[in-house]
């Protein structure tokens, strides 16, 4: 039966080579966007361990074993901080070990030299060497002064800057609960408490799961490596999740496409079904005819997906996230997941042999013999329309109407999908109008407690100091930076007599209960601003600064009613709590004049855009430092040049990089790559839809033209009448064409009804229009799908004689 | 009197791979008025030659000559307005449309050629084949003699000069087929129509102007 299944499958050569192709990219799709995914996955993990530890989370000074640890996680390394070494007044290294598993772990990687064994031995970090002494060579030693005395100490090696970019805890305490900066050997350390960086495997939920259930009985003492999970990892279940989503969208369409070749193919084996089972084959023989033919399907197709799966798979990559990592992916993860999707694909061919064997199954042997030109009855009006071109195209539509139905309704699915994965790919990716280079933040998190109402900072302060920012400020090539002041403990206090409907309103938005301080009420959620003299200067042409100096400008936010000026001469108080190293608290207290009061709305001026929500208070910047109000600055936004050259360009990545470096737990984004990074995902949404909806489109007009025909044969001897009596080919061509227009037509029409309606309900940052252009190419691509079927469909049709159209075969 | 028909060495393969030729070689050619009648066993290549001089089969080669015009060498168009309006057929198997009505059969020609000014009026073409009762009838609600008389008077609405006429009795009794061919023979004899029918009756017609054995895809006259 095997043979019998496989001669007639191989008469059909053309039939073969369709469904062949057809199921080919079916495999090589659904396959391709699984092996990318998992290779851009393994890229992206690569690169997130790189720069954020592949460790889960962290322990801090708890009492316990690496044994006891790395029993109940599934790794763990050993690190201790053992000492401080002060560089500066403003910059302390951290001073430790780790072990052999913590340094694989948190992949951190020598530029040069290796790691300290020996006593006196060290390994830095390289913005911190840099700080240090620039010119301090591996192999050379160095007297640093430590713990009150100097220690000669020899450069072994210069550690890739890692300790800034990893998560710390909230309450970071550099000395403390930090990482090292400078490695020592750890046999001639005195082992004391000991911190542990551990691992989990899994997915990222399941790790953050695990990670979280492990740290509960130490609260204080761990934290997760949210950095890793949250930043490094992001895109991770995006990726997964889109795959899965486009792969299964185009096993859905699919159906349509293997359920018409296959009827097709079934319909024309009737014939010898019936001949077959006149001369005694059984329902199991014919069984096995289907499946042998399945498995010859399946298995020709498999050998056509694998070069479309490589051109699949580098098209993927090369339209989203470049990188890839083949050989990072788990090859047994890989190879069952592929085994999945093959097995479903398989099945879904047997099914439609099964549904097809059902079917005959219904038919008489006599019944299934019998030529196709089956009588349809016209029903109601139909029949009634004398028009010959109307009856005939009421006997058209009757022609497999529920297979029209289902290959529309895929025109109109992959229509949509191809459309919704473009308004993913252009809202997830945003309108960046901004020209800004660089983002720094000195700190992730502060920690604030409520004392009186006030919040107290009580972790250090991270900050950038105003020495390194101007430093940076007069660097060539920087143009501007947006500078926030690290003020965030500092609240302003205003007297009820003299509070303006402005400023009341702003209470009564964030501070609704009207908590006061000494009864002055608390203003909260205030931005401060800094200004210098030609700041100032911008603001006001004629003032004198020196008259400002000391003073303070308001300027609440631009929506706010009646913003008035009743508050000029007025005096605000300031306060701030603090804790000592002690638990006592101290409050400091300073009072300004307002110099002015100003509307935030109508300022072009850069330090004082986005004020359109916010209460701002304007200060002068050297006042500021003057009084200690602030360390420094919390937040910096970096304006380069337009024209800069590659050389500076680097110099000022390299500058505001090492910045970032030496403090742990900051956050550096160079936004022209964050961009970058940012719209990969996008495009990679874009892309796989972009790819079901070729593949779904294309087998959907496969599905069409393959209906059409089968309509055209099933019709043929009609045709054949029409052409013996006068009727052109060209004729006969039309009303195919029209029949397959009117059914795309409202295809589009549908898919655009449900778009513009989705979109009514859905936010949208591109206008309308925009995507109609979209939808316009969506469109073209699949008219000219439809076109190049037609053509094809023309020569095959032109191919047959009238004769052999109408000669009855028995 | 000219020839309307004429045919040039014509040759039919199937099978380009095989060479196994269905018609071998035949040339022949047809007077207007003539009455040529084929005969032969089925499988000899008859019904193949009838539809290569009737515009519905592309010979492997040689040529179709109507009215001195290379048939197969027209353009679709012109092939397609010669079938509509001059040849008209009558097939075996009938080749009624059975969704449409034994009067929409018949007038179905009308619907593809350009000269819409037939010489018969419908009911009178029906009135002369008897079937005039049937004309709101679906062709299945007749019987095969009936039926053969709707598929004839569909080849003979347009007044076509040649009537193509594959085996057109073949399914009916002595007496309906008595019927059709003196309403043939009549054709012939007052309006000029020039017949060429394929059958394997051997006493068909009485007297035809030419009647050809086909044996093995080669024409012998006898």
């Amino acid at each position: 039966m095997f043979h019998f299944g496989q001669k007639l499958l191989f008469a059909r050569k053309r039939w073969l080579f369709l469904a062949t192709f057809s199921i080919a990219i079916i495999m090589a799709s659904t396959i391709s966007i699984f092996t990318s995914s998992e290779a851009i996955k393994a890229s992206l993990q690569e690169n997130a361990y790189q720069l954020y530890g592949e460790h889960s989370g962290v322990l801090i000074g708890i009492d316990a074993t690496k044994e006891e640890v790395s029993a109940k996680t599934d790794g763990a390394g050993q690190y201790q901080i053992v000492n401080q070494y002060e560089i500066d007044v403003n910059k302390t290294a951290t001073i430790g070990w780790m072990d052999k598993d913590a340094l694989q772990l948190g992949h951190i990687d020598l530029l040069e030299g290796s790691f300290p064994i020996d006593e006196n031995e060290v390994a830095i970090e390289s913005s911190y060497l840099y700080l240090i002494d620039p010119n301090w060579k591996v192999g050379e030693e160095k007297s640093l002064h430590l713990n009150n005395q100097d220690v000669n100490v020899l450069l072994t090696g210069i550690v890739r800057d890692y300790s800034a970019k990893w998560s710390v805890p909230y309450d970071l305490d550099i000395g403390r609960n930090d990482f090292p900066n400078i490695f020592i050997s750890q046999k001639h350390v005195d082992r004391g408490e000991t911190n542990f960086l551990f691992k989990f495997n899994g997915n990222k939920n399941k790790v953050e799961k695990r990670s979280r259930e492990f740290l509960e009985p130490y609260t204080m003492s761990g934290f997760i490596n949210q950095k890793l999970l949250f930043e490094g990892l992001i895109d991770f279940n995006t990726i997964s999740t889109s795959a899965f989503i486009f792969q299964t969208l185009i096993i859905i369409t699919s159906i349509c496409c293997v359920f018409t070749l296959f009827s097709y193919l079934h319909s024309n084996q009737r014939k010898n079904i019936a001949v077959l089972r006149s001369v005694g084959a059984k329902k199991e023989d014919i069984f096995r005819i289907y499946i042998s033919q399945s498995i010859i399907i399946f298995f020709f197709s498999l050998l056509l997906s694998l070069p479309l799966q490589v051109i699949f798979y580098h098209g993927i990559i090369k339209s989203s996230f470049i990188q890839n990592n083949f050989s990072g992916i788990n090859i047994v993860f890989m190879i069952t997941v592929i085994t999945i999707w093959l097995a479903i694909i398989f099945f879904i061919i047997l099914g439609n042999s099964i549904y097809s064997i059902r079917k005959i199954d219904q038919y008489s042997t006599n019944e299934l013999r019998r030529e196709d030109f089956q009588i349809k009855h016209l029903k109601g009006w139909i029949a009634k329309i004398k028009s010959f071109a109307i009856t005939q195209f009421a006997l058209q539509i009757l022609e497999y109407p529920k297979k029209v139905i289902l290959a529309l309704s895929t025109v109109v699915f992959s229509i949509l999908m191809v459309l919704f994965s473009i308004y993913l790919q252009n809202e997830s990716a945003g309108i960046w109008e901004a020209d800004e280079d660089y983002f720094l933040s000195a700190s992730e998190f502060t920690m604030m407690d409520q004392v009186e109402h006030l919040d107290m900072l009580i972790n250090k302060a991270s900050f950038f100091s105003r020495e390194d920012v101007e430093k940076l400020e007069k660097t060539s090539g920087i143009s501007y930076i947006n500078k926030t002041p690290f003020m965030m403990d500092i609240h302003p206090l205003i007297s009820s007599n003299i509070v303006t409907p402005a400023i009341q309103d702003w209470i009564r938005q964030f501070n609704p209960e009207k908590h006061k301080y000494h009864k002055q009420l608390i203003i909260p959620h205030v931005k401060y601003v800094l200004i210098n003299e030609q700041n100032f200067n911008e603001l006001y042409v004629n003032n004198d600064y020196q008259d400002f100096k000391g003073k303070i400008i308001i300027s609440p936010p631009s929506e706010s009613r009646n913003p008035n000026d009743s508050l000029i001469g007025e005096h605000l108080s300031f306060v701030r709590k603090s804790q000592g190293s002690g638990e006592e608290i101290t409050t400091q207290e300073w009072t300004f004049e307002v110099y002015d009061v100003i509307s935030g709305n109508n300022s072009n001026l850069a330090f004082l855009t986005d004020q359109s929500n916010a209460l701002t208070i304007i200060m002068d910047e050297q006042t500021a430092f003057d009084h200690n109000l602030l360390p420094g600055y919390l937040e910096l936004t970096i304006f380069t040049d337009d024209a800069l050259s590659n050389k500076d360009a680097k110099h000022i990545d390299e500058l505001i990089q090492r910045m970032s470096s030496l403090m742990p737990g900051s956050l550096y984004q160079n936004l022209n790559d964050f961009r970058e990074e940012d719209t990969k995902i996008s495009f990679y949404v874009g892309y796989l839809g972009k790819l079901a909806y070729a593949v779904s489109i294309t087998l959907t007009v496969i599905s069409i033209i393959v209906i059409f025909f089968s309509k055209y044969q099933s019709q043929k001897r009609r045709w054949g009448i029409y052409l013996s009596l006068g009727m052109t080919r060209k004729q006969v061509f039309q009303y195919l064409i029209l029949e397959m227009i009117i059914y795309i037509g409202s295809a589009i029409v549908i898919s655009l009804s449900i778009f513009l309606i989705a979109m009514k309900f859905l936010e949208h940052l591109y206008p309308i229009p925009f995507y109609l252009k979209y939808y316009c190419f969506v469109i073209l691509f699949l008219y000219t799908l439809l076109l190049i079927g037609s053509i094809v469909l023309n020569k095959v049709m032109k191919r047959q004689s009238i004769f052999s159209m109408i000669r009855v075969e028995d | 009197m000219r020839s309307i028909l004429k045919a040039n060495q014509l040759i039919k393969t199937y099978d380009r791979n095989s060479n196994h030729e269905v018609v071998k070689s035949i040339t022949l050619s047809v007077k207007e008025g003539d009455i040529h009648v084929i005969q032969g066993r089925s499988g000899s290549g008859k019904s193949t030659l009838l539809s290569m001089l009737g515009g519905m089969e592309t010979p492997t080669s040689g040529k179709v000559y109507y009215k001195d015009a290379s048939f197969y060498d027209l353009t679709e168009e012109q092939q397609a307005n010669i079938r509509g309006e001059a040849f008209g057929f009558v097939f075996q198997s009938l080749n009624l449309i059975p969704e449409f009505t034994v009067l929409e059969n018949i007038e179905l020609p009308l619907q593809f050629i350009n000269n819409k000014n037939k010489k018969w009026d419908t009911e009178e073409l029906a009135r002369v084949l008897e079937i005039e009762k049937h004309l709101q009838k679906k062709p299945y609600a007749l019987s095969g003699g009936e039926q053969q008389r709707v598929a004839l008077a569909r080849a003979l609405i347009t007044s076509p000069k040649i009537l193509f006429a594959d085996e057109p009795t073949g399914n009916l009794d002595p007496s309906t087929t008595k019927v059709i061919i003196e309403l043939l023979t009549g054709l012939n004899q007052n309006q000029g129509l020039t017949l060429i029918v394929v059958t394997h009756e051997k006493e068909l017609f009485q007297h035809p102007h030419r009647l050809y054995v086909m044996q093995n895809g080669r024409l012998k006259e006898s």
